[in-house]
């Protein structure tokens, strides 16, 4: 009898109060996953509206990429990714500002996130996340007890 | 080609942009490495100039928290000293010579731009949520809740843009920018001016 190894889907948790952002995101996430040749494309969405459900459903779903606001109305996106990346370590964390000051860049790397947006989204900065995304979860792949 | 040209000596700047402008390039001119990251994460340029020496952020520093950021587009280094640090695509000697600027030029593409995908009803949507927040606004303004206000102004100017409303992402903008150094009464003048400039907008 034959197996199928079946990758297992990659979970995504787009974290941002305005709903409208939100779908914007994940419109824009399945049509660049559909139209480039990127390696990890099977995907599920979970979504949060503020920092208290995003825990929640962080620890539930434990997702290998977040897009994470990093103004909230009931706290603060740094803080949140320093608990994200102490649950799942491997964890590809975006941080979304609008505010792309020295300070929220350097502030975000150094609580552990790989990568930063700034708004408006375009394309063009969600594509070259996505890119960078798959090199990383190539590694991680690699790395991880079968 | 659109060209980011970081360098903080102000007289090279102002030479290289005549000289890339003649050629048909456009340049924007960042006057240190804080800003060039800052621009550089708007994603709208083909290739980085980067010097190595430049005030409150130097040029590797700055190279080297794109790259950690997985900006992945070229990124030339301009130094009169030797530049071994990794992460450049190539490594320009200073003084530069617009001749040998432009042969090196020759071997970057320009980035072909994509385009968000706004779906037509989520559009509107969103326009019926800019109608709302303006309301909203209003009737903050009127009682002076600037808090309150000022969280609004400040959702509109990060979501406006993404939907294509890039008029109210920059009054938005403007506003914030000048707000925190007025008074209560100025405050209250410069609110009913942004709601009319608001409303002079084609919010559909």
């Amino acid at each position: 009898m034959q197996y199928k190894v079946k990758i297992r889907d990659q979970k995504i948790l787009l974290v941002d109060d305005l709903d409208y952002n939100r779908q914007l995101l994940r419109h824009n996430l399945t049509a660049l996953f559909s139209t480039h040749s990127l390696k990890h494309k099977a995907f599920s969405y979970f979504q949060a509206h503020n920092a208290a459900s995003a825990l929640q459903a962080f620890s539930l779903q434990l997702p290998d990429l977040v897009f994470l606001d990093i103004e909230l109305p009931d706290g603060s996106g740094i803080e949140l990714l320093k608990r994200f990346k102490q649950q799942k370590p491997d964890c590809f964390v975006v941080m979304v500002s609008g505010v792309s000051t020295l300070d929220n860049v350097k502030a975000s790397i150094a609580a552990g996130a790989a990568s930063f947006i700034v708004k408006p989204f375009s394309a063009d900065k969600i594509l070259a996340v996505l890119k960078q995304f798959d090199r990383y979860f190539d590694k991680v792949l690699k790395t991880s007890p079968e | 080609m659109n060209l980011l040209f970081a360098e903080d000596d102000s007289l090279l700047a102002q030479l290289f942009m005549l000289q890339a402008q003649d050629a048909g390039y456009q340049v924007f001119w960042a006057e240190n490495g804080d800003i060039a990251v800052q621009q550089a994460l708007s994603y709208q340029f083909d290739l980085i100039f980067m010097d190595i020496q430049m005030p409150v952020l130097d040029g590797i520093s700055a190279m080297q928290m794109l790259r950690q950021l997985g900006y992945d587009r070229p990124i030339i280094a301009m130094s009169a000293e030797e530049v071994t640090e990794e992460g450049f695509d190539l490594v320009l000697k200073k003084p530069l010579h617009w001749e040998q600027v432009q042969v090196n030029l020759a071997q970057f593409d320009v980035i072909p731009q994509l385009s968000l995908q706004v779906p037509p009803e989520l559009k509107s949507a969103y326009a019926a949520h800019i109608e709302e927040s303006l309301h909203q606004l209003q009737m903050l303004a009127d009682s002076a809740r600037w808090a309150e206000f000022s969280a609004i102004v400040h959702q509109l100017k990060g979501s406006a843009g993404s939907f294509g409303f890039e008029e109210i992402s920059q009054l938005a903008d403007k506003l914030q920018q000048t707000w925190p150094t007025l008074s209560e009464e100025q405050k209250q003048t410069r609110a009913t001016n942004f709601l009319e400039q608001c409303q002079a907008c084609n919010i559909k």
